[in-house]
């Protein structure tokens, strides 16, 4: 009973640190398994073309857009197709209104396009001599990174527009 | 009785010592196993602060193809840098590369050649491991509707 030895409280703190050492041990190689949620449009984003009107002399689509859900919408990805039946994969490009590029992106300005605000615009497809079907993403800005809303892609099928 | 409380007044380690020399012990054996182990792995590939069979999960391409025309929408947020096309036709299986990159929202059309019964697209991601970047092929498939 007269041994000496480490007295309790230092033992349980001695423990106690490499409990910890552990645990930091084991967070530093679990964080490399681990990874944060993506961000994502949220779900009550919501664009859709109140009306569209080819102007075949011209060859050009006058679209309106409006903004049909609860946050501003910050751009969108405009693709047309050329034949009945094929993907959508030809880019809106002409008569670009606000900085469009050759993907066919357009983007509102700072606010973006608000809930219930309407947005028109022409644009030509001279050089697809025909249009047949139209798709537009719309792009969010989440915690400053652009994001493209995959779920509320629209799609219309165009009539008279040769 | 001489040799009883000699036995007795033998001094060995505390118990609290001994606790912490077994615990240093296995966790010495846990780290050299661990390091050990490691080689059999293979590095972790990541896309977007994530590992990247999870970045996989979150592309979202339409693929379609008609005449000899293969035609790919990138829907999803996710880049991809090249494709790997595979062309089923009867029992067999051409595959075929395609070196461009699409990023997200952007679409590709490409001629494959025609007569195939279905076409079917795995994509692949620019990763990054510790030292360096890397490719990685989706195991998710997308095939011509």
């Amino acid at each position: 009973m007269e041994k000496k030895g480490l007295s309790e409280i230092v033992g349980y703190v001695l423990l106690v640190v490499m409990a910890i050492a552990l645990a930091l041990l084991v967070y530093a190689w679990m964080k490399g398994l681990l990874w944060n949620n993506p961000k994502e449009c949220p779900a009550g984003v919501s664009l859709i073309i109140a009306d569209y009107a080819c102007n075949q002399d011209l060859n050009n689509i006058t679209i309106t857009l409006k903004n049909n859900g609860l946050f501003s919408i910050n751009g969108f990805i405009a693709r047309i197709s050329n034949e009945p039946g094929k993907l959508a994969t030809k880019p809106l490009l002409n008569g670009v209104p606000l900085g469009g590029e050759a993907t066919g992106e357009f983007f509102f300005n700072e606010t973006g396009l608000l809930p219930n605000i309407e947005f028109v615009n022409s644009f030509s497809y001279d050089m697809y001599s025909q249009i047949s079907d139209l798709e537009i993403t719309p792009l969010k800005d989440v915690d400053g990174e652009r994001i493209l809303c995959d779920k509320s892609i629209i799609k219309q099928q165009l009539e008279n527009c040769r | 009785m001489f040799s009883y409380n000699n036995k007795m007044k033998k001094r060995a380690i505390s118990p609290v010592i001994a606790t912490v020399l077994l615990i240093a012990i296995v966790v010495i054996l846990a780290l050299i196993i661990f390091l050990w182990a490691r080689s059999f792995i293979g590095e972790t590939i990541r896309k977007s602060n994530m590992p990247a069979d999870k970045a996989c999960e979150l592309i979202n391409l339409q693929v379609s193809y008609s005449g000899n025309s293969l035609d790919v929408i990138n829907q999803g947020n996710v880049p991809l840098y090249r494709m790997e096309v595979r062309k089923i036709s009867g029992g067999s299986i051409e595959k075929e590369t395609i070196n461009e990159r699409l990023s997200a929202g952007n679409a590709i059309s490409k001629e494959i050649g025609e007569g195939y019964d279905s076409i079917e697209v795995l994509p692949v991601i620019l990763g990054q491991t510790q030292t360096s970047k890397k490719s990685y092929t989706c195991k998710n498939k997308f095939a011509s509707g």
